[in-house]
């Protein structure tokens, strides 16, 4: 879980199968991430696109095929679980910060408890991180004194003040009013810039034309469609992706 | 287009009484009339407790019986009754300096200044510790007193506040067993929290204190204050961990999940995360199971402790203060309230204090 590990895909998911009781969410998918790659997937509601990216820090439990990370097997070892999640930051559709904490205090509290950093450099590098997603300035306030966007750039600074090696987005900008998504969108775009292996389930298909190396399209549980956004955009094979981009990019 | 907004200007004082009870000529004769009542029943109350009582004992019973308003005497004459129970005479400001350590235990672990792992085991252990020397002696040419001699305002404090130092941690134990995901574990919790809530506090305390020492060895047994406090604490956890447990439901999922992204252990993520935000939700409902617990103490009496209800039977039971039983009830009335006023007082506090991290 080193950082300088030699090689291998950050993310390998072999023949992943995911059942509720009788609903048959994700069926025998397959997918690598390479370090530093950016995925962008989409996809209609229900189509298993939150389940799939829920599954690579075991907020989800697969029941079948192998779900790697960063070279390690997500299985029934809890200390496996807990080294993977310390590597791989989450971002929520609803932000889920600690409205308990301050906005420093939420952005310290992992690093302090989880990497056991003394509590002055865990709080350098919360300012840092605040600084990089541009609200330093708020770092006293509690975060239901605060708007969704800076909220949710909270959320995103306090999954990178764990350092972590591979950042999933799980539609970050879903529940954000229109003038606000922009304030996000801009911090993940600097993000990939720096080589931060990123994969984002979102609707964002500039974000997605401008930032990934692979956008793909689910549907019923399944990959429909895996390509680079060029190619996604403008010479997808099959109809219901079609369909699905006429719907997002049509308005 | 800009629109000027002008406030109607805020009525005054007098004129929002007026308009409230003096509306309609009924309206007004009402009022005038609930006013009387109330001012008669305030006079009368006042003509009894303070300008016609008697305060000293120096007329003894009968003057104070021959007095037409309240006896206060009985008071002066046998509060160290009331505080103290049958604590012996001499060594009666022990008793009163445990108080004092009980009080200033529980005031300081309420301020949170002292709400650290470190800080809170330091003043409950100094304050229990404290108190049990002073109470029990035997140590630093303390002579002797044992539990069975305990009583009082003394005895009511301590079974309370060792009730809850027991039951709170059970309770939080309780409410996270009945949330396991295992299901065998979470079933068994509910079936011991629904066996407890469903038995009578005295069916317990009297298990606890007479049933118990036939069914454990000797050495197990303990004394029976400490049996009985188990038993208070067992039925106080009962109903905390589904106050607990309620103010857990009212964390979103979304929280944990969050913490275990960010790698939190479940101890972790319960103590920094669920269980904060979950005491919050809880407050009311916990504040109301102190009060109910404070007032609960009072059934020892029927496994033989003095605390002060019984304690207060004592003092006017013997003799010749046998009329003066109102006053010393109006006495002991008052010093529940005093705790229990004070209790509530901090529960609001805490949750204003609260509110402004919420919003």
């Amino acid at each position: 879980m080193d950082s300088t590990l030699p090689s291998g895909p950050a993310v390998r998911i072999e023949g992943l199968d995911k059942h509720y009781g009788s609903f048959h969410a994700l069926r025998k998918i397959n997918l690598s991430v390479e370090r530093g790659e950016k995925i962008v997937i989409c996809g209609p509601s229900g189509s298993g696109k939150s389940t799939l990216i829920r599954c690579i820090n075991r907020l989800e439990q697969h029941d079948g095929g192998r779900v790697t990370v960063l070279g390690t097997e997500l299985n029934d070892d809890v200390a496996n679980i807990d080294g993977i999640r310390r590597e791989v930051g989450m971002v929520f559709q609803h932000f889920n910060l600690f409205p308990h904490m301050t906005v420093l205090e939420n952005c310290m509290i992992a690093p302090m408890i989880v990497r056991k950093r003394p509590r002055a450099e865990a709080e350098t590098t919360a300012r840092r991180f605040l600084e990089k997603v541009r609200i330093p300035e708020q770092a006293m306030k509690f975060p239901s004194q605060l708007s969704g966007g800076q909220q949710q750039r909270v959320a995103i600074a306090r999954a990178l003040c764990m350092q972590p090696q591979i950042m999933l987005f799980d539609e970050p900008t879903s529940a954000l009013d229109p003038e606000m998504i922009a304030e996000v969108l801009d911090v993940m775009v600097t993000l990939a810039s720096e080589g931060m292996t990123m994969i984002c389930v979102t609707h964002e298909m500039g974000f997605a034309r401008r930032v990934a190396d692979r956008v793909i399209f689910m549907d019923a549980g399944e990959i429909v469609e895996e390509a680079p956004p060029e190619a996604f955009f403008t010479s997808c094979r099959n109809e219901r992706t079609r369909q699905f981009l006429s719907q997002v990019l049509g308005h | 287009m800009e629109m000027i907004v002008v406030a109607p200007p805020a009525p005054g004082r007098l004129e929002d009484l007026k308009r409230r009870f003096f509306a309609t000529p009924l309206q007004a004769l009402l009022s005038l009339i609930s006013l009387t009542i109330m001012a008669f029943i305030v006079w009368k109350l006042l003509d009894w407790a303070v300008f016609s009582a008697v305060f000293t004992t120096g007329g003894g019973p009968e003057a104070c019986q021959a007095a037409a308003g309240a006896c206060w005497s009985v008071i002066t004459a046998r509060w160290r009754v009331i505080l103290f129970g049958l604590y012996p005479f001499e060594e009666q400001w022990r008793s009163a300096l445990a108080c004092v350590s009980v009080v200033v235990m529980t005031v300081l672990s309420c301020m949170p200044a002292f709400w650290t792992g470190r800080r809170i085991a330091l003043v409950w252990g100094a304050g229990t510790g404290l108190y049990y020397v002073l109470m029990k002696g035997g140590v630093l040419g303390l002579p002797y007193v044992g539990e069975e001699a305990w009583g009082g305002l003394a005895l009511t404090l301590f079974i309370f506040v060792t009730t809850c130092l027991v039951g709170f941690p059970l309770a939080i134990c309780l409410a996270l067993l009945r949330r396991s995901d295992l299901p065998w574990i979470s079933r068994t919790t509910g079936l011991i929290i629904d066996g407890v809530r469903s038995l009578p506090l005295i069916s317990i305390l009297f298990t606890f204190a007479v049933v118990l020492p036939f069914a454990l060895p000797q050495w197990l047994q303990g004394d029976k204050l400490y049996r009985v406090i188990l038993g208070s604490a067992l039925f106080f956890s009962a109903y905390q961990a589904e106050i607990v447990r309620g103010g857990m439901q009212g964390v979103p999922a979304g929280q944990e999940e969050a913490a275990m992204a960010l790698g939190m252990s479940y101890w972790q993520r319960i103590g920094r995360i669920v269980l904060p935000q979950a005491m919050r939700n809880a407050l009311p409902a916990t504040i109301n199971q102190f009060v109910i617990s404070f007032k609960e103490t009072s059934l020892v009496v029927i496994v033989g402790f003095f605390e002060i209800l019984a304690s207060g039977n004592a003092a006017y039971g013997t003799g010749e203060w046998r009329f003066a039983y109102v006053e010393v009830y109006a006495f002991i009335a008052f010093i529940y309230f005093v705790f229990v006023f004070s209790l509530s007082r901090y529960g609001a506090y805490l949750e204003r204090r609260m509110s402004v991290s919420e919003r």
